[in-house]
């Protein structure tokens, strides 16, 4: 079963209230919970990891954060410790995720006045059929004609100052998982990613059961041709004074 | 499945050490390394001709994913000759079990060689391609017939 978004949601959090409260609709235990948060601003804001979930990366700007959902995280507080932020945040629950390790590999990084961000994870996706998600966030409107390229869905459009697309690939992704998001005013910015696996058939197990072949190594029909070992001597007498010998040799038979 | 082992036609004369006295190619059971080696259906086996396994390897499962070009070894190999019988046993222990991983592989024969003089012994034709998922750890168990892998008999 390929992953599937069961729910996605944005949410915003400002430096006034220090948290962005992320909820999910009766989230569905086993599922994975995936959010995604990014500041407008650079700095040195020191994210929280909440209770029970688990820092998939955790940057000055950005922070991923996933669980395995036990089917109450209904609200959850967001955190950081520096003082007047703001930040954007995605929560979305996973279907078809790896039972209990979904959580493969991420990636992040600043950039400075640009239209676009290359999204990419550090490492290479550890199985096929992988879901990956990123987001940018940004100090300024974008000013709209957000893309996302690599087959990669925008999770909406219009939030001005963050954007966030997913995928879920089909088949052997071979190497990082990755996507340009492009925009329309240059913005200073920073960008997380990170990938997930999905659930894990049953293994089919093949067997073969030999049976063994046997060589018979047969014995053939020969003869036996003995060979007299000397000749044969005959003599007879022919007259007087004279003997003949005949030497007779035996052919075999 | 159960799949009867078809010996390559040299396989007997190479267990008497060759076709010709320079010969180095040979069967040696008690000491050499005897290994079981995953082919794609594109090997065409040809019992009457193929003696070496530097000869079909092209047509060998790709290394990686779970496979490792040269197959698996057999260890415990174990020439054996049974009184009263004129019966003789070349024995091996099954090779590890195959796990594919990553983007998986496919296979449709196993043959057994000696990878010391890289003579071919036998194969074994599972019937189609087996296709193993690397997503799903999928695994290959070959067991080899109590009896030996191949025996030996004198009217």
């Amino acid at each position: 079963m390929a992953i599937a978004e069961v729910q996605k949601a944005h949410f915003n959090g400002t430096g006034a209230s220090g948290k962005v409260v992320v909820t999910f609709t009766a989230p569905t235990s086993g599922n994975t919970l995936v959010v995604l948060i990014t500041t407008e601003s650079a700095g040195t804001d020191t994210f929280v990891t909440p209770a029970g979930w688990n820092a998939g990366r955790v940057q000055n700007e950005a922070a991923l954060y996933w669980r395995v959902s036990n089917g109450t995280e209904t609200s959850t507080d967001f955190t950081w410790s520096a003082g007047s932020v703001t930040v954007h945040a995605w929560g979305i629950e996973l279907s078809g995720t790896h039972a209990s390790a979904p959580f493969d590999s991420s990636g992040y990084n600043t950039f400075t006045t640009n239209t676009t961000a290359t999204l990419t994870t550090d490492a290479t996706a550890a199985v096929a059929d992988e879901y990956a998600v990123g987001q940018v966030g940004m100090n300024g409107a974008n000013g709209g004609s957000e893309t996302a390229s690599n087959s990669y869905t925008l999770l909406t459009t219009g939030n001005t100052r963050d954007i966030a697309a997913s995928r879920t690939y089909s088949g052997n992704q071979g190497g990082a998982v990755t996507t340009d998001i492009g925009w329309l005013t240059t913005r200073v910015g920073r960008w997380i990613i990170g990938s997930f696996k999905p659930a894990i058939a049953t293994p089919t197990n093949y067997t073969m059961d030999h049976i063994k072949a046997n060589i018979t190594f047969t014995g053939k029909s020969h003869t036996l041709d003995p060979h007299i070992s000397g000749p044969v001597d005959l003599q007879y007498i022919a007259g007087p004074g004279f003997v003949h010998t005949l030497r007779e040799h035996r052919t075999p038979y | 499945m159960a799949v009867t082992i078809v010996l390559y036609g040299k396989t007997p004369i190479n267990i008497m050490g060759g076709e010709t006295a320079a010969e180095t190619k040979k069967i040696d059971w008690s000491s050499d390394t005897i290994k079981a080696a995953l082919f794609t259906s594109a090997y065409t086996p040809a019992q009457d001709t193929d003696e070496l396994y530097s000869g079909i390897s092209a047509n060998e499962v790709a290394n990686g994913n779970g496979y490792t070009t040269g197959g698996n070894t057999c260890t415990s190999i174990d020439p054996a000759y049974t009184a009263g019988t004129n019966t003789g046993k070349f024995d091996a222990a099954d090779p590890t079990v195959w796990t594919a991983s990553g983007a998986g592989f496919s296979f449709r024969y196993v043959v057994i060689y000696d990878a010391t003089s890289d003579v071919l012994i036998g194969y074994l034709d599972y019937g189609s391609t087996v296709t193993m998922s690397g997503a799903n750890a999928d695994t290959f168990t070959l067991t080899f017939d109590a009896a030996g892998v191949f025996t030996t008999t004198v009217p």
